[in-house]
C-alpha cells in the first residue's frame, strides 16, 4: 500500500506569520521525501484561511527543489480556473523541473467565491473543468495543438515545455459525486477521492467507480486510487479524540464560512460534502 | 467524527487502517494529518507498519 500526505497550508486564527506555514510545510515535505512516503499532494485553495496555497504549481517547484525521490502530486489543480494552455505549461513545467515527479491531479473546485472572483459562472464549472482537462492533454501530447470549440481555438500551436514523463504525467480526477466519478470512469481515469465521505460512503463511491470503469471498457486493476482521510494520532486514544474534534471543528468552520455560503443557500446538491451540513447535521459529528 | 476522521494510537491506527483495506479496498492513504504530532506519530510509527 502507498502512503502520501494531503498538504493543506492553514492558517487557522491566523497565528503567527504566515511565512512559518509554508516553513513548517517544506520541512514537512523534506521528511516525507527521507522516509517511506510515496508523495506530497499540495491542495490549491483561494481567498480562504482554510489553506493558503493559491497556486500548488509554485508550491510544487519549491518542494521538487528540496527532494530528492518524493513524488510532487495536486490534489488538486483547479482546472475550471485556468486557462487550460497556462495550466498545461505550469504543469509540465513542474514535471521537467522535478525530474518527472508530478501526479497530476485536477477537479472542478465547488466554492463560489472562486468561481466568482474567477468570472467561471458556477454553472459552466463543470463543462470548462472538463475542456481544461482535454486540453491539457492534448497540449502535452501533441506536437501542436489544434483545437477549436465554443470556447477556444487554436491552431498549430507549439505549447513548451512538454512533461518529461510519457506520454504524459499521470493523471488523477478529484470525484466525490456520482456524476463525477460516471465521467471519469467513462473516460478512463483513475480517480482522487475526498476526505470527508463518511467510511460506508467511501466504499459505495469506490465499487460505483469500478463497476462504471468496467462498463466502460477500462480495467480497474493496477491502479493507485487515493482516498483522503483525516488523521488524528496521539500517544493516548483521549489526546487522539482531542485532536480529531478540533480538526472537526476547523473544517467545519471552514465549510460554513463565506467562501461556501451560496452553496449552502442555493445549490446543496454541488458537493458531497456541504449538503450534508446543509441538512443540519454535522457530517463529523456522526 | 468516528465515520470521516481516523484517529487513535499508533497502534490503533494501523489496525484502522487494515480495516479500510478489506472494507473500501484502500491501497493508497492520502492521510491528512490534524497536527504536527499527528504526522510524527504516522511517519515514525504508523506508515513503517502497514506500508
Amino acid at each position: 500500500m502507498k502512503f502520501g500526505i494531503l498538504q493543506f497550508f492553514s492558517w487557522p486564527g491566523r497565528h503567527g506569520p504566515l511565512e512559518d506555514v509554508y516553513a513548517r510545510a517544506l520541512e514537512r515535505i523534506g521528511i516525507m521525501d527521507r522516509g517511506g512516503f510515496d508523495a506530497v499532494w499540495l491542495a490549491e485553495h483561494h481567498f480562504t484561511t482554510y489553506s493558503v496555497c493559491p497556486s500548488v504549481h509554485m508550491v510544487g517547484v519549491l518542494a521538487a527543489a528540496r527532494t530528492k525521490r518524493l513524488r510532487i502530486g495536486t490534489a488538486v489543480s483547479l482546472a475550471a480556473l485556468y486557462h487550460p494552455l497556462r495550466l498545461a505549461e505550469e504543469v509540465a513545467l513542474l514535471d521537467v523541473i522535478s525530474g518527472g515527479r508530478v501526479n497530476w491531479g485536477a477537479g472542478r473546485g465547488f466554492a463560489p467565491l472562486e468561481f466568482e472572483a474567477f468570472g467561471v459562472p458556477p454553472a459552466e464549472s463543470t463543462e470548462r473543468f472538463r475542456e481544461a482537462v482535454d486540453i491539457v492533454l492534448q497540449a502535452w501530447t501533441q506536437e501542436r495543438l489544434t483545437y477549436a470549440s465554443a470556447n477556444y481555438r487554436f491552431d498549430g500551436l507549439e505549447v513548451l515545455p512538454k512533461p518529461l514523463q510519457k506520454p504524459h504525467p499521470p493523471v488523477w480526477m478529484a470525484a466525490t459525486s456520482a456524476p463525477a466519478i460516471d465521467w471519469a470512469a467513462s473516460r478512463g481515469f483513475s480517480i482522487l477521492m475526498d476526505p470527508h465521505a463518511t467510511t460506508t460512503e467511501l466504499g459505495e463511491k469506490r465499487r460505483l467507480y469500478a463497476r462504471r470503469l468496467a462498463e466502460a471498457g477500462f480495467s480497474d486493476a493496477g491502479r493507485d486510487i487515493p482516498m483522503a482521510r483525516l488523521i488524528a494520532v496521539a500517544k493516548t486514544k483521549a489526546e487522539a479524540t482531542e485532536v480529531a474534534r478540533r480538526g472537526a471543528q476547523w473544517l467545519l468552520s471552514a465549510y460554513a464560512g463565506p467562501g461556501h455560503a451560496k452553496v449552502l443557500q442555493t445549490n446543496p446538491e454541488k458537493t458531497m460534502q456541504v449538503p450534508t451540513i446543509n441538512h443540519g447535521e454535522d457530517p463529523l459529528g456522526r | 467524527m468516528d465515520h470521516v476522521i481516523l484517529h487513535g494510537t499508533p497502534h490503533e491506527l494501523v489496525d484502522r487502517i487494515a480495516a479500510l483495506r478489506e472494507e473500501v479496498g484502500l491501497n493508497y492513504l492520502l492521510a491528512a494529518p490534524l497536527s504536527r504530532e499527528s504526522f510524527r506519530l504516522l511517519a515514525d510509527e504508523v506508515l513503517p507498519r502497514v506500508a
